[in-house]
Order: C-alpha cells, then sequence, then structure tokens
C-alpha cells in the first residue's frame, strides 16, 4: 500500500507541475517529460532518504519539519496571495518556475515527517497557479487535484490505520483504495464538468510585448531590479513570517498540551467469524403444509391468532383439545375446526376438500363468535416470572 | 493511533485559502476546488455516522486477576446490519494496565449477521485492588479517515487484583495436611467415617447397600444408615486488622504486608490442598468458612483484598472466639500486625490452641520498624526489645515463628527455606 501511496504522491507531483507549466510556463513535450523523470528520480531518492532521516530523533525530527513546514507555508501563502492579487503573466511564470524546481527539494526531504502534508500543499500550491489561468486547463487542475488528493488522504489513513494496529496492509490494499476512489472520484468529475461548464474561459490573456532587435530599452534594468526587490521581499517576510507562525503554534500546542495519553494497539489474536444466533427469539414463521392439509392447518392457526387477538391466547402447555376444552363456545364448529386440525396436522390419513371447507367453517364461526362475545382469559405466570416493568411479585 | 484526522484541519485550511484567492482573483477553478473539498468532508462525516449502525460489541474477560499476570480480554464484535462491516475499531480501558486505552482494529470483511471475536493481551500492572474495565467504544473512520465515529457502551466490569502470592516452601514440613476423603464441605453433616450417626428415609443418590433392612421393615420405607463425618483438618488463617498495627504508607505500610503474608499462605495451603478458612476482625467480620478450590482461594483473597486495619480488636481475642472452628490437627496461622502485644495473654492463647491439638504458626510484621502515621516513631531500642521478647515468648512455646520488618520485602522472606528456623534470632 506505500507503494500505491508514493505513486499517488508522485502523480500529484507532476499533476500540480504539469498543470502550472502548461497554464504559465513555455513547456514542449519534451520538457514535461524532463520534469516527469526528475520529479520520479527526486522522490525515489527522498523515499530512500526516509530511512536514513528515521535514524534521527523522532522528536529533533518533528522540530525541524515543522520549522521548515511554517517556512514553506508561508512563502507560499505569500506567493499565491501575490500571485492573486496581482494576475502578471510574468510573475505568475516566475513563481511557476520557482516553486516547480522547488518541488523537487521537497520531494527529496518528504519522509521527513510521518504525513507528507508539506510535499502536499506544495503541489497544492501550483495547481492553485494553473487554477488561476482559467479555462478547461483550471477546471481539469482543480479535478485531478481534488481527486489525487483524496486518494492519497484516503491510502494514507489505512497505511497508519493498519501500521499502528500491527497488521498486514497488503491484502487490504485494493478494498482502501476504492473505498477512498468511491468517495471522492464523483465529487472530483462533478466539479470538473461544473467548473469547465461555469468559466470555459480563461481569465488571464497574455499580452505579447513585441521587441525589437538590437534596442534594449533603459527600463528594463530596472525592471529586472524590481523583480529581484519583490523576491527578496517575499523570501525575507516568508522566513519571518514563518519564524513568527512558528514561535506562535508552538506557545499555542504547548499551552493546549494535556496529559500524554498512552495507548496500546496490540496485534489483536482473531477468532473465527461465526453467525449471530439471535438468543430468545424463536422464529416465528410457520413449517410449511402444502395443499389440504395445509390449508387445513392454516384455518386452525387463524383460528388461535384471532383468538388470543380477542384476548384468550392458547397457553404454550394446552394441547388443541385442551384449548377447545377451555374455549368452549361455541363447540360444534369448534371441535370439527379442531377435530380436522388435529387429524391433518398428526394424522397419516389423506385430508379430503371436506375436512377443509369443515375446519375453514369452523374456524370462521369461532372467531366471529368471539367477535360477538370477546372473552377474557387470565394470563398464568410462575411465581419467579418476573412482571413486565422487571419487578417480582411479592 | 490518534483519532484526529492529521489531514482534515491542513486540507480544510488549504481549501479556505483556495476559496479567498479564488474570489479575490475571479478563478471558479479554485472556488469550485474549495467547494468539492467541503463536499467530501461532509460526506466523509455522513459515512463515518452511517458506518457505526448496527454494530455491537461485548467483552469476556475473567473477574480477577494476580498481580504481574497477562490475560486475555476477549471482544465480541457483531454485526447486526445488513451490509458487511470493515475496518472496525474497538477501543477498552483495561484498568489494571498502564496503557490508558487498548485498541484493536477489526480490517472485516465481518459479514452481516456475524460475529468475530479479538483478544488483546493484557498485562496486570497495577498493585492488588479493586479496578474496572470500561467503558468500552466501538467506531470506524470514513474511507477517508477524516472523521470517527464511536459509539460507547458504558458498562464497567469490576476486576480485581490479587497480590501476588509466594508457595511457602518452609510450610511444606508444617501446618494443616490435605484431609484423608476430600470432599465439598457444603455437603450434608454425614459422611463416610466409621461412627454411626442413625438412620434417615432413603434419598435418590443414596447407595443401596446403606439400606437398613430392620428400620425399612419398621416403617414400612426404605432407609438408610448415616455415619458421622470425617474430622477435616483444616489450614486457617487468622489476620489480625486491629487498628493499632497501622504503620507506614503505601507499599511499605503494615497493611500491605498483612495482605501479601496471608494472601501467600491461602495460595500455599490451596496448593496443597488443605481446607482452608481466613478469619479476622476489621470494621466488620472478615470471615471465609472453611472450604477448598479456586473459587474457595478467590473467595479468600477477595476478603484480603478489600480489608482495611480499622478492628479494636486484637488477634488474641480473635482466635480466642474462633477457636472451637479448629479441629484436632489444624493448623492455626497467625499473622500479627505488630509486636505491641500482651504476651501473657497470646501465651495462654497459644497454650489453649496447643491443648486442643492445634498446631499454632505465626508470621509478625514488626510495625515498629515502620513510619509510623498517627503516633510518635518508637526508639529503635524498645522496638528491638519488643521484638525480641515476643520472639522469645513464641519460640519458648515451640511455636515456628518468623518476624518481617520494613527493611525487607514480604516475598524475598517468605520464600526463604528456612523461614521458621531461627531459635539464634531469640537467644540474641
Amino acid at each position: 500500500m506505500s507503494a500505491l501511496a508514493s505513486t499517488l504522491l508522485y502523480l500529484l507531483a507532476l499533476d500540480g507541475v504539469a498543470m502550472a507549466m502548461l497554464a504559465w510556463g513555455e513547456v514542449t513535450p519534451l520538457g514535461l517529460a524532463g520534469w516527469a523523470v526528475a520529479l520520479g528520480v527526486a522522490l525515489g531518492l527522498g523515499e530512500r532518504a526516509g530511512l536514513e532521516l528515521a535514524s534521527i530523533e523522532a522528536k529533533r525530527r518533528d522540530k525541524v519539519a515543522v520549522f521548515l513546514g511554517a517556512i514553506h507555508v508561508s512563502v507560499l501563502v505569500l506567493g499565491l496571495v501575490l500571485a492573486a492579487g496581482s494576475l502578471t503573466p510574468k510573475l505568475l511564470r516566475f513563481l511557476t518556475h520557482v516553486l516547480s524546481g522547488y518541488a523537487l527539494l521537497v520531494l527529496l526531504l518528504v519522509r521527513l515527517t510521518p504525513h507528507p502534508r508539506a510535499a502536499v500543499g506544495h503541489f497544492l500550491a501550483l495547481i492553485a497557479l494553473a487554477c488561476l489561468k482559467g479555462g478547461s486547463l483550471a477546471a481539469l487542475a482543480s479535478s485531478s487535484a481534488l481527486a489525487l488528493t483524496g486518494l492519497l488522504v484516503g491510502l494514507d489513513h489505512h497505511i497508519q490505520l493498519l501500521a499502528a494496529h500491527r497488521l498486514d496492509d497488503r491484502p487490504h490494499s485494493a478494498r482502501a483504495f476504492w473505498r477512498a476512489a468511491l468517495l471522492v472520484l464523483p465529487v472530483a468529475l462533478t466539479v470538473g464538468v461544473a467548473v469547465n461548464h461555469i468559466a470555459p474561459d480563461e481569465v488571464v490573456e497574455e499580452v505579447a510585448v513585441e521587441e525589437e532587435e538590437g534596442y534594449v530599452p533603459l527600463d528594463e534594468k530596472e525592471k529586472r531590479e524590481l523583480d529581484m526587490r519583490a523576491l527578496r521581499v517575499l523570501v525575507l517576510t516568508g522566513v519571518f513570517g514563518a519564524v513568527a507562525v512558528y514561535v506562535v503554534g508552538r506557545w499555542i500546542v504547548r499551552s493546549k498540551r494535556g496529559e500524554p495519553v498512552a495507548i496500546e494497539t496490540p496485534e489483536p489474536l482473531k477468532g473465527a467469524v461465526e453467525r449471530i444466533r439471535p438468543e430468545g427469539r424463536e422464529s416465528r414463521r410457520l413449517p410449511e403444509y402444502r395443499g389440504s392439509r395445509g390449508r387445513v392447518v392454516r384455518a386452525y392457526l387463524n383460528l388461535l391468532r384471532g383468538a388470543e387477538r380477542a384476548g384468550f391466547p392458547r397457553r404454550p402447555s394446552e394441547t388443541p383439545d385442551e384449548f377447545a376444552v377451555a374455549l368452549a363456545e361455541p363447540r360444534e364448529p369448534l371441535e370439527g375446526a379442531t377435530e380436522t386440525f388435529v387429524h391433518a396436522r398428526y394424522g397419516a390419513a389423506a385430508v379430503g376438500d371436506e375436512d377443509v371447507a369443515r375446519a375453514e367453517a369452523g374456524a370462521d364461526a369461532v372467531l366471529a363468535h368471539l367477535a360477538r362475545n370477546p372473552r377474557r382469559r387470565q394470563v398464568v405466570r410462575d411465581a419467579d416470572d418476573a412482571r413486565p416493568d422487571g419487578t417480582k411479585p411479592a | 493511533m490518534d483519532t484526529e484526522s492529521p489531514w482534515r484541519g491542513f486540507l480544510t485550511a488549504m481549501a479556505v485559502l483556495a476559496a479567498l484567492l479564488g474570489f479575490a482573483s475571479g478563478s471558479v477553478a479554485l472556488v469550485g476546488f474549495a467547494v468539492g473539498w467541503g463536499v467530501v468532508s461532509g460526506l466523509a462525516f455522513l459515512t463515518s455516522r452511517r458506518r457505526l449502525q448496527g454494530l455491537e460489541v461485548r467483552r469476556r474477560l475473567p473477574a480477577s486477576a494476580f498481580e504481574d499476570d497477562l490475560l486475555t480480554v476477549d471482544l465480541l464484535i457483531e454485526n447486526h446490519a445488513t451490509r458487511p462491516a470493515r475496518f472496525v475499531v474497538v477501543n477498552d480501558v483495561f484498568g489494571a494496565g498502564l496503557a490508558d486505552r487498548q485498541s484493536v482494529l477489526e480490517a472485516g470483511p465481518l459479514p452481516e449477521l456475524h460475529r468475530r471475536i479479538l483478544s488483546y493481551r493484557a498485562f496486570v500492572a497495577r498493585q492488588w485492588g479493586l479496578y474496572t474495565v470500561g467503558p468500552l467504544s466501538v467506531g470506524g473512520y470514513d474511507p477517508l479517515g477524516l472523521f470517527f465515529a464511536r459509539k460507547e457502551i458504558l458498562k464497567l466490569d469490576p476486576f480485581e487484583v490479587f497480590p501476588k502470592a509466594v508457595e511457602i516452601e518452609s510450610l511444606s514440613a508444617r501446618g494443616g495436611r490435605a484431609t484423608v476423603a476430600p470432599h465439598d464441605v457444603t455437603a450434608s453433616a454425614a459422611g463416610q467415617s466409621l461412627l454411626f450417626r442413625g438412620v434417615r428415609e432413603f434419598r435418590a443418590g443414596d447407595d443401596v447397600r446403606r439400606i437398613h433392612w430392620p428400620a425399612t421393615a419398621r416403617r414400612g420405607v426404605p432407609m438408610v444408615r448415616e455415619y458421622e463425618r470425617d474430622l477435616q483438618p483444616l489450614f486457617m488463617v487468622l489476620l489480625d486488622l486491629d487498628r493499632r498495627g497501622r504503620a507506614g504508607v503505601g507499599r511499605k505500610s503494615t497493611l500491605e504486608y498483612l495482605v501479601r503474608v496471608s494472601a501467600s499462605l491461602l495460595w500455599t495451603a490451596h496448593r496443597r490442598g488443605d481446607v482452608l478458612a481466613l478469619v479476622g476482625e476489621s470494621d466488620r467480620p472478615v470471615l471465609v468458612p472453611a472450604g477448598q478450590g479456586e473459587a474457595h482461594l478467590a473467595a479468600g483473597l477477595h476478603e484480603l483484598v478489600v480489608a482495611r486495619q480499622r478492628g479494636q480488636v486484637p488477634l488474641v481475642e480473635v482466635v480466642e472466639r474462633h477457636r472451637d472452628l479448629l479441629s484436632p490437627g489444624s493448623t492455626a496461622a497467625l499473622v500479627l500486625g505488630t509486636t505491641e502485644i500482651d504476651l501473657d495473654a497470646l501465651t495462654s492463647t497459644i497454650k489453649a490452641l496447643q491443648a486442643g491439638a492445634v498446631k499454632p504458626l505465626a508470621l509478625v510484621v514488626d510495625a515498629l520498624s515502620f513510619t509510623p502515621v498517627d503516633r510518635p516513631p518508637t526508639p529503635v531500642e524498645v522496638a528491638r526489645e519488643r521484638r525480641g521478647a515476643l520472639e522469645e515468648r513464641l519460640l519458648s512455646l515451640r511455636v515456628p515463628t518468623t518476624v518481617l520488618d520494613a527493611s525487607e520485602a514480604p516475598e524475598d522472606t517468605l520464600r526463604r527455606p528456612d523461614l521458621f528456623d531461627n531459635p539464634e534470632r531469640a537467644v540474641s
């Protein structure tokens, strides 16, 4: 599963660089292939460096990672704010090149922390630059970024979860991937289609600047100086801002830190899967009786149900004859229904249409009688039985 | 694993930033990304809640264990839903362990209407006492791990940790012996001995060879002969819970020593197959009647775990009250909490026991060697003098005796093979 997650991270990196380059950089297909190779090599080296970085004390590594991350985020945010504030193609191109180059360094240090958040943030910044261009490319960028980020987050979660519980993640890779894909891909697709539908045109059109050969304008030097000044301001503000963010963040985290909670996640001893048998809940389904025999049985059972509804339930220990004696009225139809039922249920002799008619007529007559003259039967309970409210009788 | 996702806050912040930048720059794609992430988060939240439906979990574990034991706790995860369950996380709190929480994962798939038993091993790391296990919770993440939904089962199971008992080797040469014909002490008084007791009506299960034919002929119903039960020697621990013996705190306290010594005595007697009993007087009487078996031992250990030194009756008086329970050949293990005893009263009690063919032995916790809690410290010379006097008196009565003080751990002392072979101590 880790290999799959690394592949997704690589695809996200490539997506970010390619989209930003296609939007603002002047890049050829060969150039893109070069970026793809460079990013792959950087990620490979980064994965390998992860083993070396793992030997550094975790606390120290976290401190360094948090500090670098704070600088990183501050520079990215400042750059993006600057880019969104003045949509100058030149500035955007400049940012695209800087951030794309910086992406290689980010991939080299990707395993400095357990979660590659800084790397994902960096690639999303490149995607944001591409989104500023507008049009179909921006729709594709936002849609693909959402999909890849979601998949990566889902896989990373499953890796951490299974590793924390000391379970092998290989049997669960496909399941984890498809679970994340089912949640994310429809949304990503919808976002892409909707964005493309709402804003199909590009926001920023690059104005072609005609340059005369052999003539260098006097203000070009000043412009370069301005660019350099802007870069210096960007970097310095980013660094100082990052230090401030780091200090404030650390203070907040420290002030909120409670007692560390020790959690044990032992490898569970796994028992076999067994079927749940509902306790105390017997099946209400009746055995199936076919043909005439079945009709007689069903007629008698209807009689019992009707009697129960009318307030005269059969006691579990009562035989059909005992029940008939207890109910007593109307005598003839009741005896007829009972007798045919006993023959049909327990007898070996064939059951004819006459028997069916007798049973059904008898049952109908008894129910009609009970409807006219409802009877109440006292329910007898054992002395040890609890009452419905949970108390025991005195 | 922490239940809070490291990605949720980060990506939500990124989405908010994207939305702001999108509004500022008029980029629909950035706003679309932010909205898309919001939708994904919402769906993830709903999915995590939905996964809890139909999941039940129960716990199965023994009611007690000894200190340092490793025990297995079974968690029964049941899926009553109509679809298979995957990646179910069950958290349990085992109070007697060091970790605050035990977390196990059922990766699944667990089919509908099926249960899986997952077990975890827990180390009893806490000291003897009463603890709870629980609450238990079952939960699950959404597919992206952004949200964790849990259902708590607020059922707490009591769990008792017994003091770690050591087998007292030196006791094997002394003390009670196993009964000749072991049987359940809750049986009727009639036994297997040769002493005739009387006749009674035949009851189902009676041996037909015991039918008393003359009585049967006279009464017209089957009658059987009854015999007296065997005289059954037992091992009785008489525990001193007098509040005047209180000293020290925590693991270095007289109560701790008394409980550990008594637990080891009961354990050793149980291992030998003795009939054992426990008697003491705290603010409530502590009485475990004579009996055998693991359940009986557990009952005795439970009384020790909940015992407190709040009594006002000296041990000598407790022995006098319960002397009748000791049949000839029995052993009375006197576990004294202090050396400040009325020696004359003790002498007469021991002589009375010996007169009834009961073998006494004494294990004394020297309270004066512990840090005093409710009185000024006793001078070392005085403490030593009292200890010497007690040892001398007990040895003169030929009572196997050992005195434990705060400087040595009770387990180490009790393991010594020469625990009761100390005539030179009395001399010194």
